[in-house]
């Protein structure tokens, strides 16, 4: 139908007007003549149709002989399109004035963007290479060589990893990503200890050790110096150490859980792809918490569901809240569980338990169980920590920071 | 009925044959109340917007309602649309 339509408008069509007695007589003579019309219709006495322009010619003689009048009221479609714009040529170069503009101005570039850099300074002067490199506002797209700059950028500016060069319409956006400074491992540093414990066993491979077996450390205490003979290094080894971690938890021995009270609201939606309408039943959830069915009924039942367009009934089911309380010695159970499991994310891999203490700090009959539980772990707690060895003095300094950059005076 | 329709409906009904196609008759297509489709008529005797006449081989159609616009006129068919109330086979 729309093709015929489109047609029909590419022809040029006429809505005309008849007036008089025998206008149904037009109508049938039309039919016999092959005349084809369409959209008649009966407005105050008169009748209204469509015809081709072409077709209208024909009509002519047909209504000589009748008694009516055909008057032409409405003239559509491309041929009289394209008399308008023959008529009012300005119009047609301003409409071409107007796609040439267009069309120019967005193949320049209007404005420029930097991505994927924080610092103002380093933004500034890589807008400025992009200048230097011709980016600036109404230069033509087609001139910018993307790979070009690309590469100018990365060449210019070493500490960035990544750089790509791209138009989102008519903006020019340079995103880049700078370089992960690499961990220096050649650097000078000790072995700190990460954790307080007692130290069980010490395996140096580099550096001078400064505990043994037996010594209780300290969070922080170096363990291993970056040191050998009176060289900076950096101190490698492994210093297994008895850690012990301990947590206090409480809780309620109640449990919480959502049940279906029972009243239930529905509604049935028509679902388009992503969108949904509400055909009929409720709009809003008329509960604050609520669980739903959805049955799906297929328009097309040839068709598997899950297709773009379907109608689902959709059952709301209101949700209390019910507390059950828990017996003591389930929630005990419970409550030490979860102790665990939070004092086992603290240990390293390779970490061994080797006791475990469980100690119910409640009394049977109070509402809050309070539990606390230690556990002991055999642990490597030796952390590499670089330093800054001063020259002048001889010895290396405890517990440096960790920077990079030009202060660096170790090499 | 003259004789001829008799058997020309006889052998329609032998073959399976739609009947409109032997024996010259109109077939009538409505969709709900908004729209009749006419195929096989020979034209409009009267129109006006709530009442439409129309010839058919045998007799004739009056179609009543309001809002009555004929959208598609050709001869081999006729579409009709607007709000229907009745037709009528005279």
């Amino acid at each position: 139908m729309l093709l015929v339509k489109s047609w029909l408008w590419l022809q040029g069509q006429v809505l005309v007007r008849v007036e008089g007695e025998e206008a149904e007589r037009l109508l049938n003579q039309c039919l016999a003549r092959g005349i084809y019309l369409w959209d008649i219709r009966r407005h105050e006495g008169l009748l209204y149709f469509r015809l081709s322009s072409r077709a209208f010619f024909r009509l002519r003689p047909l209504v000589r002989n009748l008694k009516v009048k055909v008057r032409i009221v409405e003239k559509a479609g491309l041929p009289f399109f394209v008399r308008t714009f023959r008529r009012r040529r300005m119009l047609l170069v301003g409409g071409i004035i107007f796609l040439i503009a267009l069309y120019t101005w967005s193949s320049c570039v209007w404005s420029v963007q930097v991505k994927g850099v924080t610092h103002a300074a380093e933004r500034s002067e890589l807008i400025q290479l992009l200048m230097s490199c011709g980016i600036r506002q109404g230069v033509l797209k087609k001139n910018i060589d993307l790979a070009a700059i690309e590469h100018d950028v990365l060449t210019q500016f070493p500490e960035l990893a990544w750089a790509r060069a791209y138009f989102t319409g008519t903006r020019f956006v340079l995103e880049v990503v700078p370089k992960l400074p690499p961990p220096d491992l050649a650097k000078p540093g000790h072995l700190v200890a990460k954790k307080n414990g007692l130290v069980l066993d010490v395996l140096v491979l580099a550096g001078k050790p400064l505990v043994e077996k037996g010594s209780s450390v300290q969070a922080g205490d170096v363990l291993v110096l970056g040191e050998q003979g009176r060289r900076p290094v950096p101190a490698k080894g492994q210093v297994l150490a008895r850690v012990w971690h301990e947590i206090y938890k409480e809780g309620e021995p109640v449990e919480r859980c959502w049940l279906r009270s029972g009243r239930t609201a529905t509604a049935r939606v028509l679902r388009l792809w992503n969108r949904e309408l509400v055909l009929s039943g409720t709009r809003e959830v008329p509960f604050p918490r609520f669980e739903s069915d959805e049955e799906s009924k297929n328009i097309l039942p040839w068709r598997n569901s899950g297709g773009p367009v379907e109608v689902i009934d959709i059952t709301y089911h209101e949700l209390k809240e019910v507390k059950r309380l828990l017996p003591v010695e389930e929630y005990i159970k419970r409550l030490t569980d979860q102790a665990l499991a939070e004092l086992k994310q603290n240990l390293d891999e390779g970490s061994r338990i080797t006791k475990t203490d469980k100690k119910v700090l409640s009394q049977p009959g109070d509402t809050l169980v309070r539990i606390w539980v230690r556990i002991e772990a055999v642990e490597d707690i030796a952390m590499p920590i670089p330093y800054y060895p001063q020259k002048n003095e001889g010895g290396p300094a405890v517990g440096g920071t960790r920077t990079n950059g030009e202060e660096d005076t170790s090499n | 009925m003259q004789r001829g329709v008799r058997f020309g409906k006889k052998v329609a009904e032998f073959l399976e044959i739609p009947q409109d196609i032997v024996l010259d008759l109109s077939r009538i297509t409505l969709v709900g109340n908004i729209e009749v489709t006419l195929e096989n008529h020979r034209g409009i005797i009267e129109y006006s917007s709530d009442r439409l006449r129309l010839a058919l081989p045998q007799g004739e159609l009056i179609i009543s309602g309001e809002e009555l616009i004929l959208v598609s006129l050709a001869q081999e068919e006729i579409v009709i649309r607007g709000r229907i109330k009745s037709l009528e086979l005279v």
